[in-house]
C-alpha cells in the first residue's frame, strides 16, 4: 500500500499550485529519552549473476546506541559487547569488534563444502546473542530464498512531469529478467509461497539510492497477500530507478529476500521517515525483534536482526 | 431487551389514548408565495386559544382546537404574517402562501425561523443555518461552503484546512450523520476536504443536531447534519450562477406544471484543468484534474393529500496523469424518493426510498501490466415515518427504517505480465433495522418535554467469511485462529440496542429558558482512517463479530436568553458530557488498506468528551453576526496505549473562538469577516533516533501517543459584496464578491513532522506543515435572473 502513496506527491503537486501549502523548518524542543542499544544486522548470502558466483562476504553486526533525535553526530557505538550467532547446524560464530567502532564482524573462514556449508544459505536460521552492560539480549532470524536476476532491460523515457522531483529524459529499468529452464529470459518472478518479502536496493555507479523514500519493498510480487509467484508488478520495477539513467551508467540491483517480519519493520520504518504532508499517519515506534533475556529487566534494546539471501546484478546502461 | 422495547411502545400508545379528546383540526401546508417553496418551521398560532405549532420540514402543519371562532396567525421571519378569522365547526384544510416582506428583501437575516425559536423550541444543542447566512460568510477562494460555516458554530471544530469533515463535541468525523434529503453522504468533501459537496444554489436549509437528537434519527454517535434541498420554484423559472476562481456553478429551477410540480438542477465544475492543454509538458497536457457535482430535485403535488419528491446527487473528483496513465477518482451518488401522504388532518406520513453510494478507484496501466483498486459502500433504505398531531399538546412521531448495506472495503486487481491476481478484502453485507417512537409534549405553559426511544437492530450477514482472532497483548497485531463461511443473508452476528432520548424545556420568562437533554446513540458503521486528515482512500466497515457497535451517552444542560423585545440578541450557554464505548483504535503501525484481516489491527477503547459552549448572536439590523466560544476536552482510553491512561484525541482542542460579523453599508455594499482561534491539536514527537542501515528512524522511548501539541491556529478572513446596478428589467441581479482568506498570511500549522534533511538524511529536522501558508485573495461573480 505504501508504494501506491508514491503517486500521491504528483497529485499533491497539482494541489500545491492551487493551495500555497508550505513547509518550514522550525525549532522544537524535544525531551530526550535514555540511550538504548540498537542492533543493525542482516546475515547475508550473495548470488552474483554477472560474476556467476555465489558466496558469503564479511558478516557485520552493528551495535550502536540511540541518541537524542536532533543529535546529528554519527550514532555512538556500543563497545565491549560479546556477540555470537548460532545456526541450525549448531555452529557458533563469534563476532569481534577489532576496530573498536561497534562493527562486530565475522570474517571467516568461509568454507564451502557439503558437510560444512557457509554461514549464510537459504533455509538456515540464526540465533543472535549479545551480552552488553550486564544485560543479555537475543533474537532469531530465518533466511529465505531469492529469485535470481540475470539481466536488466532498459527503456528510454521522455522527460516526465516537472515537479519537485524532476525526472529528466533518460533510461529506466523496464524489466528484471530471469533465465528459465529453457534458457529464455522471462520477467523475474516472486518465489512461490505466500509472504516471501523483498527489499530492492538500487545503486548507480556504486552509489546507493539511500533516501528513505527510495526504500523499495515487496510482499510477494506486490504489496500484500494475493500476489504470490507472479512477476514483480510495475510500481516495484518503476521504483528501481528513482532517477533517470544515462548511457554507460553502471547499475547494480540487489534483491534482498528479507522475510515477512523484516518487511513489516522496514515498511513501518519507511513510513516513519517519510511521514509528511496532508496524509501523514500518527507517528509510531518501529517494532524490534531484539528481546532482553531477562523479561523483568527495564532495559530494552531496539533495531532489527535479520537474514537475507541476496541476488545481485550489475549491468551497464546500453 | 425486546420486552422492554415493546412495553415502552405500549406505554407511549396508552399515553396517546389518555390525551385523546374530540376537537376539530386545521391542517395544511405553508409556502412561499413567490417561489412555491415549502417554509420549514413557520409558526401557526391560534390567538384565542394561545396555542401554536410549527410547520414540519415539508411545510405541513396540524393544529387541533376546540369548536368556535379562532384567529389564526401564520408567521415566519422575513415574511408578512397571514391572519384569518374562522369559525371552526369541522376539520379544515388551510394552505397558506406567505409573501416576503418587501423591506426584508434587502435586510440581512441570520435565520428564517421565528425570532425566539432558540428560547422557545424544545430542541437544544441545535444550530440552524439558512443558505442566505451561509452565503454571507467569507469563503475560501470565494466558494460558499456550508460545512466551513458549520465549523464556526459552538461545539464544532476541525483539525485544520484540508481536513475533511468536522468534529462535533469531541466526536470523530465518522460520528456525524450527514443527510442530503434523507440520503446519507459518506464523503462530504471535494478536493481532499477543501470544499464540501453541497452546492449552495440547491440547498434550502441546514440543521445540525449536536445533542438531544430526536428518536427518528440514529446511526451515528455525535451529530446529525440535515441538509434539505430546495424544491424548485413552481411559479416561474429562475437561473442562478456564479464564476469563481476555481469552479463555476449554474442552477436552473422552475415549474414543470405550474403550482403543481417543479424542478431544480444545479451543477458545479472546477476548471483549473482547462489550462492543461496549453502546457508544453506532455504529461500535463494529457492530465486530468477536475471535480464536478450535479444536484437535481423534482417534486409533484399529486393532490391535497399526496406529494412526491425525487432528489439526486452525483459528484466526482478525478485525477489522471502520466504514461501509462495513473488515475484516481472518487465520488458520491445519492438518490431519494419520498412520498408525503396526509391520511387525515392529524396524521402525516412520509415514506422514503433511499440509495447512497460512495466509491473510489485508483488504477494504472492495463490488463497486461497494471492494477485497478476499487472500494465502495452502497446502501438501500426504506424509511416510513409518521407524525400524529394528537392535540396541540402532543405531537407523536413514530416510524421504522431498514437498510441493506454492501461494503467493498477495497479490492486490488492487478496484472503482472498478463497474469491476474487479486488482493484485498472480501465484501461485507449488513442489514440494519430500527423502530422508533417519540412524543413532544407540552406539560403546561412553562414545561415541555420530548421523549422517545429508538430500537436498533444490526445484523452482519453473509455471504462471506467471518474470521476469529486470538487474544494477545494489547497493541499487537492479532492473528486468526479460525474462520467460518456463511451463506447469503445468513446472520453472522447481531447487535440490538435501545436508545432512549429525552429533552426537557422550562421557560423561566418569555425570553429565557433552561433546557436539558439526555440521549443514547449507537453506530454500526466505522470509518477506518489513521491519517490526520481523512483521505478519499479511507474505508467504511460495519460492526462485525470482532468490531462492536459504538455507543454514546450524552447529557447536556443549557440556559437560553434573548435580549430586547424584538429578540435582537440571542445568547446561550450549554454544557455537555459524553461517554463513548467501543471506540475504534489502531495498533501501532496498523495496516488498514487492502487488508482482509483488518480486524486484527483494531483495538477498542473508551472515549469521553465534555465542554462548555457560549454563543452570542445578533440576528437583526445592519450589523449581524455571532461569537462562539467552546471550552472542550476529548479524550480516549485504550488498553495498551499510553500505559492505559486517558490521553487526548487527535482533534482535541481546549479553546475555540469564532467571531463572525456581517455589515450592510447600503443597498449596494456588504462586508463580511470571520476570525477563528483554536488551541493546537495534539501530535506525537520523538525523543530519540535509531540509526539503522544508514537511515535515521525517529523513536519515542515511552511510546506515548499525542505527547505534544502543535502551535495555536488563528486566521482572519474578510469579504466585500458589491451588488451591481440592476438591468432595466430589474429581474437580472448580479454581484461581485471580493474576499481574502487568511488576511495576515499566517502559516497556521497543520502538523509537525520529523525527517532527515533532503540532501543529508542523517541530519534531522522538525518541519512545520501549513496547508495554507499565504493570504488567498479571490473574486467571484454571481448572477440570478
Amino acid at each position: 500500500m505504501k508504494k501506491l502513496n508514491s503517486y500521491l506527491p504528483i497529485l499533491l503537486f497539482i494541489l500545491s499550485i492551487a493551495f500555497y501549502s508550505c513547509e518550514k523548518v522550525i525549532d522544537v524542543e524535544l525531551q530526550e529519552g535514555e540511550s538504548q542499544l540498537v542492533v543493525d544486522a542482516f546475515i547475508t548470502f550473495y548470488y552474483d549473476s554477472v560474476a556467476l558466483k555465489t558466496g558469503v562476504e564479511n558478516q557485520v553486526i552493528k551495535l550502536r546506541k540511540t541518541a537524542a533525535y536532533f543529535n546529528n553526530a554519527p550514532a555512538p557505538p556500543a563497545l565491549g559487547a560479546t556477540v555470537t550467532v548460532t545456526d541450525i547446524l549448531k555452529r557458533t560464530f563469534v563476532f569481534k569488534d577489532d576496530n573498536n567502532d561497534g562493527d562486530y564482524t565475522y570474517s571467516g573462514p568461509f568454507l564451502l563444502s557439503f558437510t560444512n556449508p557457509p554461514m549464510g544459505f537459504p533455509g538456515n536460521a540464526y540465533q543472535l546473542d549479545i551480552k552488553y552492560n550486564g544485560e543479555e539480549f537475543t533474537s532469531q532470524a530465518y533466511m529465505d530464498s531469492v529469485p535470481l536476476i540475470d539481466s536488466l532491460k532498459f527503456l528510454f523515457q521522455e522527460q516526465a512531469i516537472q515537479g519537485p522531483d524532476t525526472l529528466r529524459a533518460g533510461y529506466t529499468i523496464d524489466q528484471m529478467l530471469t533465465r528459465d529452464v529453457d534458457g529464455l529470459l522471462t520477467p523475474t518472478k516472486d518465489i512461490p509461497g505466500e509472504g516471501t518479502c523483498y527489499w530492492f536496493k538500487s545503486y548507480k555507479n556504486d552509489t546507493l539510492y539511500s533516501k528513505p523514500s527510495q526504500i523499495n519493498l515487496a510482499y510477494d510480487a506486490a504489496f500484500g497477500p494475493g500476489s504470490d509467484s507472479v512477476a514483480f508488478i510495475p510500481p516495484i520495477v518503476f521504483n528501481l530507478t528513482p532517477r533517470r539513467l544515462k548511457l554507460n551508467d553502471i547499475v547494480r540491483i540487489e534483491c534482498w529476500s528479507i522475510g515477512l517480519p523484516a518487511y513489516y519493520f522496514l515498511t513501518l520504518a519507511q513510513i516513519q521517515m517519510t511521514n509528511e504532508g496532508l496524509f501523514a499517519t500518527p507517528p509510531t515506534n518501529v517494532p524490534t525483534n531484539i528481546t532482553n533475556k531477562n523479561k523483568d529487566s527495564k532495559v530494552k534494546a531496539v533495531g532489527w536482526f535479520g537474514a537475507a539471501s541476496v541476488s545481485r546484478i550489475t549491468q551497464v546502461v546500453k | 431487551m425486546n420486552k422492554l422495547f415493546w412495553s415502552t411502545i405500549c406505554f407511549l400508545l396508552m399515553g396517546v389514548a389518555l390525551f385523546a379528546q374530540q376537537k376539530y383540526t386545521i391542517s395544511g401546508h405553508v409556502k412561499d408565495a413567490l417561489s412555491g417553496e415549502d417554509i420549514i418551521g413557520a409558526s401557526i398560532f391560534a390567538q384565542e386559544a394561545k396555542l401554536s405549532v410549527g410547520a414540519n420540514i415539508y411545510g405541513f402543519y396540524s393544529l387541533t382546537l376546540p369548536e368556535g371562532k379562532h384567529t389564526i396567525v401564520v408567521s415566519n421571519l422575513g415574511f408578512n404574517s397571514y391572519t384569518k378569522v374562522l369559525e371552526l365547526n369541522k376539520n379544515i384544510v388551510l394552505d397558506v402562501n406567505l409573501e416576503i416582506k418587501s423591506e426584508q428583501l434587502k435586510e440581512v437575516q441570520i435565520t428564517s425561523e421565528k425570532s425566539d425559536a432558540n428560547v422557545k423550541d424544545i430542541q437544544m444543542s441545535v444550530a440552524k443555518l439558512d443558505i442566505k447566512t451561509i452565503q454571507k460568510v467569507p469563503a475560501f477562494l470565494g466558494e460558499v461552503d456550508l460545512v466551513k460555516v458549520i465549523q464556526l458554530l459552538p461545539g464544532v471544530t476541525t483539525v485544520g484546512e484540508g481536513a475533511s469533515g468536522f468534529n462535533v463535541r469531541g466526536g470523530s468525523i465518522d460520528q456525524n450523520l450527514v443527510l442530503l434529503d434523507d440520503a446519507p453522504v459518506y464523503n462530504s468533501s471535494h478536493l481532499f476536504g477543501f470544499f464540501s459537496v453541497f452546492n449552495p444554489d440547491a440547498v434550502k436549509d441546514v440543521k445540525l443536531y449536536k445533542g438531544g437528537i430526536p428518536a427518528q434519527y440514529g446511526g451515528r454517535l455525535s451529530s446529525l447534519l440535515d441538509v434539505r434541498l430546495k424544491d424548485g420554484n413552481n411559479k416561474s423559472y429562475q437561473v442562478d450562477g456564479g464564476l469563481g476562481l476555481l469552479f463555476s456553478r449554474l442552477s436552473i429551477e422552475g415549474p414543470l406544471v405550474k403550482d403543481k410540480s417543479s424542478f431544480i438542477i444545479a451543477g458545479r465544475r472546477s476548471y483549473f484543468d482547462v489550462f492543461f492543454p496549453f502546457s508544453k509538458n506532455k504529461d500535463i497536457k494529457d492530465a486530468k484534474a477536475y471535480f464536478y457535482d450535479l444536484t437535481v430535485k423534482l417534486n409533484y403535488i399529486l393532490n391535497d393529500k399526496n406529494r412526491i419528491y425525487l432528489s439526486g446527487y452525483f459528484g466526482r473528483d478525478a485525477f489522471a496523469i502520466g504514461k501509462p496513465e495513473f488515475g484516481f477518482n472518487w465520488g458520491n451518488s445519492t438518490g431519494s424518493f419520498r412520498w408525503n401522504h396526509v391520511y387525515n388532518s392529524k396524521l402525516f406520513s412520509n415514506v422514503s426510498l433511499i440509495y447512497s453510494n460512495y466509491d473510489y478507484q485508483i488504477g494504472v496501466g492495463n490488463d497486461y501490466d497494471g492494477f485497478n483498486w476499487k472500494s465502495r459502500i452502497i446502501n438501500y433504505s426504506i424509511k416510513p415515518e409518521f407524525t400524529y398531531y394528537l392535540n396541540p399538546k402532543n405531537t407523536i412521531t413514530f416510524g421504522a427504517t431498514s437498510t441493506y448495506y454492501n461494503f467493498d472495503p477495497g479490492k486490488l486487481i492487478f496484472y503482472s505480465k498478463g497474469e491476474k491476481r487479486e488482493l484485498g478484502s472480501d465484501p461485507k453485507f449488513t442489514l440494519e433495522n430500527a423502530l422508533y417512537a417519540g412524543n413532544e409534549q407540552i406539560i403546561n405553559g412553562r414545561i415541555s418535554v420530548q421523549y422517545g426511544v429508538r430500537f436498533s437492530n444490526f445484523n452482519f450477514v453473509g455471504k462471506g467469511t467471518a474470521y476469529y482472532f486470538n487474544d494477545t497483548v494489547p497493541n499487537v497485531r492479532r492473528d486468526t485462529i479460525g474462520s467460518k463461511y456463511y451463506s447469503n443473508l445468513e446472520v453472522i452476528k447481531s447487535y440490538n440496542n435501545l436508545e432512549p432520548r429525552l429533552s426537557v424545556k422550562f421557560d423561566i420568562t418569555d425570553q429565557s429558558s433552561i433546557k436539558a437533554s439526555y440521549n443514547r446513540t449507537t453506530q454500526n458503521l466505522h470509518l477506518i482512517s489513521n491519517t490526520a486528515a481523512s483521505t478519499p482512500l479511507d474505508v467504511w466497515v460495519p460492526s462485525t463479530n470482532n468490531i462492536k457497535p459504538q455507543l454514546a451517552d450524552q447529557v447536556a444542560l443549557g440556559y437560553f436568553k434573548n435580549f430586547r423585545e424584538d429578540n435582537m440578541y440571542e445568547t446561550s450557554i450549554e454544557v455537555y458530557y459524553k461517554e463513548m464505548q467501543n471506540q475504534v483504535d489502531y495498533i501501532d503501525g496498523a495496516n488498514l488498506l487492502l487488508n482482509n484481516l483488518l480486524e486484527g489491527e483494531l483495538m477498542n477503547g473508551k472515549g469521553r468528551a465534555y465542554g462548555l459552549e457560549l454563543f452570542l448572536k445578533k440576528a437583526k439590523g445592519d450589523f449581524t453576526g455571532w461569537l462562539s466560544y467552546t471550552l472542550a476536552r476529548s479524550e480516549r482510553l485504550v488498553n495498551g496505549i499510553n500505559n492505559s491512561e486517558w490521553y487526548p484525541n487527535r482533534f482535541d482542542k481546549l479553546h475555540n473562538l469564532n467571531l463572525v460579523g456581517m455589515y450592510t453599508l447600503n443597498k449596494r455594499v456588504e462586508f463580511g469577516s470571520t476570525f477563528v482561534f483554536g488551541t493546537g491539536t495534539p501530535t506525537t514527537f520523538p525523543t530519540n533516533r535509531i540509526e539503522f542501515q544508514a537511515y535515521v528512524i525517529p523513536h519515542n522511548i515511552n511510546n506515548y501517543r499525542n505527547n505534544a501539541r502543535i502551535p495555536v491556529y488563528h486566521r482572519l478572513d474578510i469579504s466585500a459584496t458589491f451588488h451591481l446596478k440592476d438591468k432595466k428589467s430589474g429581474k437580472y441581479k448580479h454581484n461581485i464578491v471580493v474576499s481574502a482568506y487568511n488576511v495576515y498570511a499566517r502559516k497556521n500549522p497543520f502538523s509537525i513532522y520529523f525527517r532527515g534533511n533532503e540532501n543529508n538524511p542523517t541530519v534531522t529536522q522538525a518541519i512545520q506543515f501549513s496547508v495554507v501558508g499565504n493570504i488567498i485573495p479571490s473574486v467571484a461573480y454571481n448572477f440570478k435572473f
